[in-house]
């Protein structure tokens, strides 16, 4: 089936008309992936926007040595069942994979449906649903959201077991509708307790989905006014075709990777190209990331880091090597910890990643990364090969180009020129005291 | 403690200056070395001392040996030589070996195959003490071609040094007010105080009495704790009791039950020994270092006296002798003794604990009282072991996280009621855990009992054999107990509590005498252990920040190392007069 092409704002760019510029390759690599070195937004800004975003969205071949540190990771989380341990492993994947929008859309997805293993308390529950995730990372919501609702994880965080014929559990189809699919005021309260009907017998056992047939209501339900014998996978599909559903996906997709407040009517043309894709979101994702609005001024600087994106971030634009405990902890510590997001909303992101007290605690991050190798080794190479750029300005425009999502105000970069003329002693720790300046500043949190 | 006593660097400092930079004058006359420790020429009235003997043989020895070789292999010292200041320090010993005309291990053979003694005095007026250093050698012609090499640096200090040609063909220099030295053709004094430095000239020069060595404290470390070592340590306790105050800052009540357990009654017996000693012995496979303290528990009020084994009738057993040990601890202890003097022995805030600690242990002993019931049903040891275990109880199925099997082995003082008490404590403690098992969806245990060789056991079986090589961790744990004669014993694993059965129906060997403590650890079985886990470990690494091959190698590394070591033991012997920990290393 053919599929009109997308208008107006979301018309994508006309690349022959506008210069594919390197703040172009940095704007694109910094939302779609963890951050972006150097060399990585050369070569995006060598290969134009066509090239780069057809890497970004087909298959590249993993290192062998990333798929044995992956495969290493990933059973010495399942062997031990222990919740750092797959914390390490997801967050050695979101930086060294070669595949990184799957894995920040993954992300985007352990998001959307915010599971913890603090209640779930199973390391190869959490990590199939995290398989589910990226394995539709790019692919069909619709395939997603039904995947979700037989999820083991999903199941024993949304009480699936507690769901049955006689007493119907609604926290499992309030949820489908409130955080999943909708969003609040697209359902009635009649709307859930007759979703919830469909979904009893819809239980877990030994870690997998079990259709419990002695609890399940097989009587006839009516939601969003249709009547029949529904099951959980018909009700998802009730949900699915809602007008207020791809409606919620776009706020949602627009928020993550385009701009924090998106106005009505994009969020009504990001959502009908969500319809008119039938649910394939990383079609609509790649239209979002070709077209105008993507890479209008407006959208530029436009969005908070996340602390994932802040550190691993920074890590990758200096050319660090990760001690993934360690940004674990740092991460925790400014308010995300992945695989235990706060509550069944997840994170809520936005401007609610910054407080008094978490700006003092990114300003101690950029110092720690900065100053010392606790959170993994910043890259020498990157640093000792700024030691040709001779003037201050040179270093000065060199950190500020690759770490700011937008040029520094004049008085701003005059400022970080004059330390970086004053200061004294060895070269490496004279950049590593700029560094720490750019990074505690308040355009560093942005991207 | 007054812990200026202890801070002499600045002195200290100027006396290892001394001895590199006066080596370098010219010597005047010879004498032949002499043997004996360097405490016969150290002046009496000293804090505490440590002589070293013959330090050039045993680094020569340790980079000979297959140990060192290993760590010098290892990419964690690849890495490490590649950082500058280990290419700093390089740089330095080139420069100090063109000075020398000779290498760096000549050098050290040259100054360090004789002795070396530190002691510190009191200083009159001053909370801090005045060291006084002693360096003999064997090598006087080594030592002279020294000094000539650095006598132009000797030279470059000018007026500083004002030099004096004494009797007997010995030289004396005044740096400043801060240090006296005096050198001879094969030994070396040096000190701030030129009285503390003119005493040990002195007696060097064969003058008599006065010497550290026939002081009452020492006198008796040597008695108790020989001779001649590699390295010891003395320190006079009157002395430093006379200088603090007479319990040494030792509270008379400990407030912390934990502390009070491990050290309470130590520090008794460290309040009135005259000495602490310390001892370091090396050979080609192993060393030995040994701390004492004199005084018997007899010497102690009767609430310290429940640490002590009786020097009559032995102590601590050795470990039960099971295959694959990796390691334990026994330890003796009346501990029901220690209970009930707890009101002596801790101070009044921390008594309420122990009122909580009781309503607490009734959930797992239900109508049990802890002092009279189970602490009077308690013998005196108690014994930790951690060996490899099989997984035959699984039947096929392995853990994919490998732990060692674990047991306890209580001395009953009752054996029949005993065994009562602490079956109906293992038979609690299922219940308890199958309750909570139920609650986070695990697997329960079920209740079972076999016979071997003429012993019941008790074991607890998962109520679904479970298939799979990657097992969850929880698999490496099947409780079992058993009562054997007057001991009861807890295990992790069957196959342990097997093993300990067949190794207490043998003979008992013969325990070493008098153990208080008996800790061991066989590095062998440990590395065993680590290889069974290599991935987990590995993965561990990786998390850290590390590339899968750096960790696989460095592990590997380490591996290699603790392959090399047979085994590691601390013990403590008590005698009438005399208590002594004892840490051995063997290596191969």
């Amino acid at each position: 089936m053919s599929v009109e092409k997308p208008s107006g704002s979301l018309a994508p760019v006309d690349w022959q008309q506008r210069k594919w510029s390197r703040a172009d390759a940095k704007h694109l690599l910094w939302r779609t992936q963890f951050g972006a070195s150097a060399e990585q937004i050369a070569r995006t800004h060598t290969d134009g926007s066509a090239k780069s975003l057809e890497r970004l969205f087909s298959l590249q071949p993993e290192s062998t040595a990333f798929v044995a540190a992956d495969e290493l990771l990933r059973r010495a989380a399942m062997d031990t069942d222990s919740p750092a341990s797959l914390k390490a492993w997801w967050l050695h994947r979101l930086f060294h994979s070669a595949n990184p929008l799957p894995e920040k859309m993954a992300l985007f997805w352990h998001n959307h449906f915010a599971t913890s293993i603090a209640k779930v308390r199973s390391a190869s529950a959490m990590a199939a649903q995290n398989d589910l995730c990226r394995r539709e990372a790019l692919g069909s919501f619709r395939r997603l959201l039904h995947g979700m609702t037989q999820d083991g994880a999903m199941l024993v965080w949304l009480d699936g077991n507690a769901n049955r014929r006689r007493h119907a559990n609604e926290n499992f189809a309030r949820e489908i509708m409130e955080l999943f699919a909708l969003g609040e005021g697209h359902y009635s309260e009649k709307d859930i307790k007759e979703a919830a009907r469909a979904f009893t017998g819809w239980h877990v056992r030994e870690g997998q989905f079990w259709f419990n047939r002695d609890q399940h209501d097989f009587g006839i339900k009516t939601v969003f006014g249709k009547m029949g014998d529904f099951d959980g996978s018909a009700v998802v599909d009730l949900c699915l075709a809602q007008k207020a559903c791809p409606r919620f996906l776009a706020t949602k997709l627009l928020r993550a990777f385009v701009l924090p407040q998106p106005a009505e009517a994009i969020v009504a043309a990001v959502a009908a190209r969500v319809r008119a894709h039938d649910f394939a979101m990383g079609e609509v994702l790649r239209e979002l990331l070709a077209s105008e609005l993507f890479h209008s001024d407006e959208a530029r600087g436009a969005l908070i880091k996340s602390p994932i994106e802040l550190a691993l971030g920074a890590l990758r634009a200096l050319e660090g090597q990760p001690n993934l405990r360690a940004v674990h902890a740092v991460t925790t510590l400014l308010g995300q910890d992945i695989f235990q997001p706060p509550t069944v909303k997840g994170w809520e992101g936005g401007r609610l990643w910054i407080t008094s007290a978490s700006l003092l605690q990114r300003a101690n991050f950029a110092a720690t990364l900065t100053g010392s190798n606790q959170l993994g080794a910043i890259n020498a190479p990157e640093i000792s090969a700024r030691k040709t750029d001779t003037t201050p300005a040179q270093i000065v425009a060199h950190y500020t180009d690759l770490l700011l999502a937008r040029p520094p105000a004049p008085e701003t970069r005059q400022r970080l020129e004059s330390y970086a003329a004053a200061s004294t002693g060895e070269t490496a720790e004279r950049i590593r005291g700029l560094l720490h300046l750019i990074m505690a500043m308040p355009e560093f949190q942005l991207m | 403690m007054n812990a200026q006593l202890f801070r002499p660097l600045h002195h200290l400092s100027l006396c290892a200056l001394s001895l590199t930079l006066f080596i370098g004058l010219p010597a005047r006359a010879a004498e032949p070395a002499k043997a004996d420790s360097l405490t016969r020429v150290l002046p009496s009235g000293a804090l505490g001392f440590v002589e070293v003997e013959n330090l050039a043989g045993q680094i020569q020895r340790l980079r000979q040996s297959l140990l060192v070789k290993l760590v010098l292999e290892s990419p964690e010292y690849g890495e490490a030589i590649k950082a500058p200041q280990y290419k700093e320090g390089m740089a330095f010993i080139k420069v100090a070996e063109n000075i020398l005309d000779m290498d760096v291990w000549k050098a050290a053979d040259t100054l360090l195959s004789g002795q070396l003694a530190l002691a510190l005095y009191p200083k009159a007026n001053s909370p801090q003490p005045e060291p006084l250093v002693i360096l003999r050698t064997p090598d006087a012609a080594g030592l002279e071609k020294l000094r000539l090499r650095l006598a132009p640096l000797v030279a470059l200090a000018g007026e500083k040094i004002q030099r004096k040609e004494e009797a007997g063909g010995m030289e004396t220099f005044q740096l400043d007010d801060k240090l006296f030295v005096a050198l001879h053709k094969n030994w070396i004094v040096a000190s701030p105080n030129r009285d503390l430095a003119m005493r040990a000239v002195g007696l060097l020069n064969g003058q008599k009495g006065g010497v550290l060595a026939f002081e009452a404290p020492f006198a008796k470390m040597r008695d108790q704790m020989g001779a001649k070592h590699f390295v010891q340590v003395g320190v006079n306790l009157e002395a430093l009791r006379a200088a603090i105050n007479a319990r040494m800052n030792v509270p008379e009540q400990f407030d912390n039950g934990a502390a009070s357990l491990l050290f309470q009654s130590l520090a008794e017996l460290a309040v009135r020994s005259p000495y602490f000693g310390l001892t370091v012995d090396i050979d080609d496979k192993g060393f030995a270092l040994t701390a004492g303290l004199a005084g018997g528990p007899k010497a102690l009020a009767p609430e310290h006296q429940w640490y002590f084994s009786d020097p009559k009738t032995g102590g601590t057993p050795p470990l039960p002798a099971v295959p694959g040990l990796i390691g334990g601890f026994s330890t003796y202890g009346d501990f029901s003794q220690w209970y009930r003097n707890r009101e002596k022995l801790l101070v009044e805030r921390v008594q309420p604990e122990f009122d909580k600690f009781e309503s607490g242990i009734k959930t797992l002993l239900p109508g049990r009282d802890f002092a009279d019931d189970v602490l009077s049903a308690l013998g005196r040891t108690i014994t930790f072991v951690a060996a490899q275990q099989n997984y035959d109880h699984l039947g096929g199925g392995q853990p994919a996280m490998k732990l060692p099997g674990f047991a306890l082995v209580f001395e009953l003082a009752k054996p029949q009621e005993g065994g009562d008490l602490f079956q109906l404590l293992f038979q609690t403690i299922a219940t308890l855990t199958n309750l909570g098992a139920a609650e986070s969806g695990n697997q329960p245990w079920v209740m079972m009992a076999e016979n071997y060789k003429d012993t019941s056991i008790w074991l607890m079986r998962h109520l679904k054999k479970p298939e799979g090589k990657q097992l969850p961790v929880v698999y490496n744990f099947m409780p079992c107990a058993a009562r054997m004669g007057n001991r009861f014993v807890l295990t992790s694993s069957p196959s342990l509590c097997r093993q300990l059965v067949d190794a207490f129906q043998k003979p008992a060997p013969v325990a070493a005498a008098n153990k208080n403590l008996n800790i061991e650890l066989f590095p062998i079985e440990l590395a065993a252990l680590a290889q069974n886990n290599l991935d987990l470990l590995t993965a561990q690494a990786v998390q850290g920040g590390k590339d899968a091959d750096q960790a696989k190698h460095g592990i590997e590394a380490l591996l290699k190392v603790l392959r090399t070591i047979e085994s590691a033991k601390l013990f403590s012997t008590v005698k009438e007069d005399r208590f002594q920990f004892r840490l051995e290393g063997h290596w191969k």
